[in-house]
């Protein structure tokens, strides 16, 4: 899948989804994306629709290098917040920070294992995707279902 | 009773004979709210979805929001956690850089109990077994005279447990 740089937002042409990560949301409606060309450190800020990432992903294969980077990531954040009662705490370990870093690639590996774990991933798929499907939900079981749903109706899960 | 290696691995002053596993690992709440009698949210100030905090308290990780959460509950500072029989006391502990790190609540004479994280809930006889690096230190008690606005609050649980029971086998989640 590939990502269409359109003027004035960059410098045209196509990239793959792979190199593009969140960079930060300016509002609900649009995000702002930071695009690493990958040839002589490029990079180009642009303007997408909102969950076009996402949406890139969807029904596509994670690759096995990134799903052990994930786990083995997965493992040390777990082993080392799980006594930690603030999720702002657990948020901010290094090893969930480049969880997020990896972007929308991981987005399936993170809705399985809250659906398996049930682990506290909400901060991490709000980061990346910028949606925020589990807003109103008071319990975490009830933001678990509705990330499970967000994710099946996009066929990620 | 038998012991937990991985939380005596964290917490030293965890003694095999001095403490007791009563829950299994639950991520869907947390000490705090362990320790305001309610299992079914995780309480914390960090004003996002599902994360609950009373309204009306300061969304700030300080000691001061702490007490003032717990004061919706019916709670006053005091001084000790020495047992009274018909009063219920909070011990909030806080790190080394003064932030809220644990609660635990007392449930009799050399008998506190604590949810540790997501991992398990347990009975420990004193408030120095969870004193250390993880946790830090208690810097507040808390208390409240039993069958005060508890008894409608943990009502309100029940109910609120139920529908959401209910709800749940109805969409079939």
């Amino acid at each position: 899948m590939e990502l269409t740089i359109n003027p004035p937002f960059g410098a045209g042409g196509t990239l793959p989804v792979s190199r593009a990560w969140r960079a930060s949301r300016t509002s609900r409606a649009n995000e702002w994306v930071k695009v690493n060309s990958g040839d002589a450190g490029r990079k180009y800020l642009i303007k997408v629709p909102r969950n076009y990432p996402v949406a890139s992903v969807q029904g596509s294969a994670v690759d096995t290098a990134t799903a052990q980077i994930f786990e083995g990531l997965r493992q040390k954040w777990e082993n080392e917040t799980a006594i930690d009662s603030s999720v702002a705490k657990k948020s901010m370990h290094p090893a969930y920070q480049r969880i997020i870093g990896m972007g929308p690639d991981v987005i399936p590996l993170i809705l399985r294992d809250l659906r398996r774990r049930r682990a506290h991933w909400f901060w991490a798929l709000n980061a990346i995707t910028g949606d925020s499907p589990a807003d109103g939900e008071s319990t975490v079981e009830c933001a678990i279902d509705a990330w499970i749903r967000w994710g099946k109706d996009r066929g990620l899960i | 009773m038998a012991g937990l290696p991985h939380l005596e691995a964290l917490f030293p002053n965890l003694l095999p004979d001095k403490y007791e596993k009563t829950s299994e690992p639950d991520p869907r709440y947390n000490c705090i709210a362990w320790a305001a009698d309610d299992n079914l949210r995780w309480w914390e100030p960090v004003g996002m979805a599902p994360y609950y905090w009373p309204p009306n308290v300061p969304l700030e990780y300080t000691l001061a929001s702490y007490i003032e959460a717990f004061e919706q509950l019916g709670y006053e500072k005091c001084d000790d956690g020495k047992y009274t029989p018909g009063i219920e006391k909070i011990a909030i502990y806080v790190d080394r850089h003064g932030a809220p790190s644990h609660a635990a609540r007392q449930r009799g004479p050399l008998k506190w109990t604590s949810k540790l994280g997501e991992m398990e809930d347990i009975d420990h006889a004193t408030l120095d077994e969870l004193v250390g690096n993880r946790y830090g230190n208690v810097a507040q008690f808390l208390r409240r005279r039993l069958g005060h606005s508890s008894t409608l609050y943990r009502l309100l649980t029940v109910v609120l447990r139920v529908i959401q029971k209910c709800t749940n086998r109805l969409f079939g989640r």
